[in-house]
């Protein structure tokens, strides 16, 4: 924003080989017996958003840090970890998308939608999770 | 010169014969051919994978040799897992804990796992197992994981295969699955026990 006046976000072509990072609360790092695991891989719970089925929001590095994305939401944001997506990677599976869609509404220029059909969600997050690799690991003490 | 392999034949002898040969150690299996094949040589064998290549060679009248080279699939020891109804149970009991989310666990206004919702899992799971022990196959203990929208879901891996599972929070809706293999395969639908058995097969085979 300049002077009182909102900068143009349009919506932008995604190269294949771009960086997408999606925030994943500290609950989905509870494996076997609910130990908590923050050195790997969040369960596939992290890639299915309920609001908002059928898509998945994520931050293209463009516009976002993995800190940046680590720290924006959530009640205690400083415990999130964050993955790390290819654009190349997600849309090889089948009947997937990936749209970047500047959110003005929370002055987040990088947003980006992964959308898929809504009755594809299970093989979507399974896929996701096998491809994401890990960008931030919450914290050793994020348990609280 | 080229000669049919007479396929039922062959077909008959690896069954019976080929994993007992490879347990025996490979200098002795080929003492097992039948009287009228010619021994087979073994050609490559991979015990990890299920595989074995072998050969069997005639010499024709013409003195011309021919060779039948034969890829042997699922007749040979898969890598072992534990016992696979323990395994099943281990994941069960070691899935309550999810039992113990509260609302919000996600952080996003997830609900609370139900214990009905457990309950339908581990029928799912006990029933999945079953199939394969009924078939001689062995599952790895599976991973569950709670799902935003209360469902849960489960995955066996193993090799680079994976099934996938959802128990969906509304008794009405039926599970579905996915799975998918190192080739690239994959292929899903609803979960039921008419199609766990030839799904496990067929990730299996």
């Amino acid at each position: 924003m300049a002077d009182g006046v909102e900068e143009d976000w349009p919506t932008e072509h995604l190269p294949d080989e771009a960086r997408l990072y999606r925030r994943v609360p500290i609950g989905f790092y509870r494996g076997r017996g609910g130990i908590l695991d923050v050195d790997g891989k969040p369960t596939v719970g992290a890639f299915h958003d309920e609001h908002h089925p059928g898509s998945l929001s994520t931050n293209w590095e463009r516009y976002a840090t993995p800190e940046a994305t680590r720290l924006q939401g959530g009640k205690n944001p400083q415990s999130n970890g964050v993955v790390r997506l290819v654009v190349r990677s997600v849309l090889q599976i089948d009947r997937v998308s990936v749209r970047h869609s500047p959110d003005r509404a929370n002055n987040n220029r990088a947003h980006t939608d992964i959308e898929f059909p809504v009755d594809q969600a299970l093989q979507v997050r399974t896929e996701l999770r096998e491809r994401c690799e890990i960008e931030l690991k919450p914290p050793r003490d994020a348990a609280g | 010169m080229t000669t049919a392999v007479p396929e039922t034949r062959a077909n008959r002898w690896l069954d019976t014969e080929c994993e007992q040969l490879l347990v025996a150690g490979e200098r002795d299996w080929t003492a097992a051919a039948t009287t009228d094949w010619p021994r087979p040589t073994l050609s490559s064998h991979d015990r990890e994978l299920g595989r074995i290549r072998c050969t069997y060679q005639w010499s024709g009248a013409s003195t011309q040799a021919f060779a039948v080279q034969l890829l042997i699939l699922r007749h040979v020891p898969r890598p072992q897992f534990p016992v696979a109804d323990q395994s099943a149970e281990a994941g069960i009991s070691s899935a309550r804990w999810i039992l113990s989310l509260a609302e919000d666990w996600d952080d996003n206004g997830a609900p609370a796992i139900q214990e009905d919702t457990l309950s339908r899992m581990e029928l799912v799971v006990r029933d999945a197992v079953r199939c394969a022990v009924d078939s001689g196959l062995t599952l790895p203990e599976p991973a569950i994981s709670p799902i935003p929208d209360g469902s849960i879901d489960v995955q066996w891996r193993w090799e680079s295969h994976l099934l996938a599972v959802n128990v969906p929070s509304m008794p009405e809706k039926r599970p579905s699955f996915y799975a998918t293999t190192n080739d690239g395969i994959h292929f899903g639908g609803s979960w039921d026990s008419s199609v766990a058995l030839p799904v496990l097969a067929w990730l299996m085979a």
